[in-house]
């Protein structure tokens, strides 16, 4: 298979997911190294995941942590 | 943490289960203490809204006790679990008025099938490093336009962290069309970014 530009857009996720076959993702990265415009690409492609999966983990809030107990108790006493 | 404490942390979903099948109303509290945090997260990362996403988190948790018995073991218990919560979030969602959604922004591609216009690269950006707050509300924004079904997707598997084989699972869909939604999720994320930068 001779990867074109159109092939890397398509096969991106499955590559940074690790879902290729070894053989595939040579002929990936032998044209990352020869297209000077799938770089750019694939690197705005995975700072983009990268932002997405440091999205903080925030803590429940108190008010919703308080409503939620105490509507479940109230169902556990019926 | 007490002793009492920890031996309850150490006991497994499963025995808990059983546990609050047979009435142990301790039992299921201890799951509900065990995943409140991350039903919240994912309810939040949903809605964008903390209201909406305590509405979220309060249903879950309602119809999990009361369907306990329907949870057979076939699935994990957060599997079941974020299940009902994304059915809870996807009927509320139904309910809003329909956003506009623009079409996925694809690059120009020559007959040869190359690239036709250069790619600005923001990667290496300060700006759009992870801490950076203006970035984070841009991807928020971008995130809230996603059509339901695509937000899903991208929630539960570049924020909460599940593989597609359990997004699979959660949503109904076959790994394929996880992987097609996701694929388009973060296209249109990257387009709203680069358009930011720009």
């Amino acid at each position: 298979m001779v990867v074109k530009c159109i092939d890397i857009f398509d096969l991106l996720c499955d590559y940074l997911d690790e879902e290729l076959e070894d053989e595939i993702c040579t002929e990936i990265e032998e044209h990352f190294e020869e297209c000077p415009y799938c770089t750019p690409f694939f690197n705005t492609y995975q700072q983009t995941i990268t932002l997405c999966q440091s999205t903080e983990i925030v803590e429940v809030p108190g008010k919703v942590h308080i409503r939620l107990w105490r509507a479940l108790r109230k169902e556990i006493k019926k | 943490m007490s002793e009492k404490e920890q031996t309850a942390s150490t006991i497994s979903d499963e025995i808990l289960i059983e546990k609050a099948k047979k009435g142990d109303n301790s039992a299921f509290e201890e799951l509900v203490k065990r995943y409140e945090k991350k039903i919240y997260n994912l309810a939040f990362r949903l809605t964008g809204k903390s209201e909406d996403a305590s509405d979220i988190l309060q249903e879950t948790f309602l119809k999990a006790y009361h369907s306990l018995n329907d949870f057979r073991g076939e699935a994990n218990f957060f599997t079941w679990l974020y299940r009902i919560a994304m059915n809870i979030a996807l009927m509320k969602k139904r309910k809003e008025k329909g956003k506009i959604f623009e079409p996925m922004e694809r690059p120009l591609f020559t007959p040869e099938r190359e690239l036709y216009t250069e790619i600005p690269d923001w990667s290496t950006n300060p700006e759009a490093e992870v801490h950076n707050k203006e970035i984070r509300n841009v991807l928020s924004k971008a995130l809230s336009s996603l059509p339901d079904d695509y937000r899903a997707v991208l929630v539960l598997r570049d924020i909460q962290g599940l593989s597609n084989e359990e997004v699979s699972e959660i949503l109904k869909l076959s790994v394929p069309a996880v992987k097609s939604r996701l694929h388009r999720a973060r296209l249109f994320l990257r387009g709203q970014v680069s358009k930011y930068f720009a």
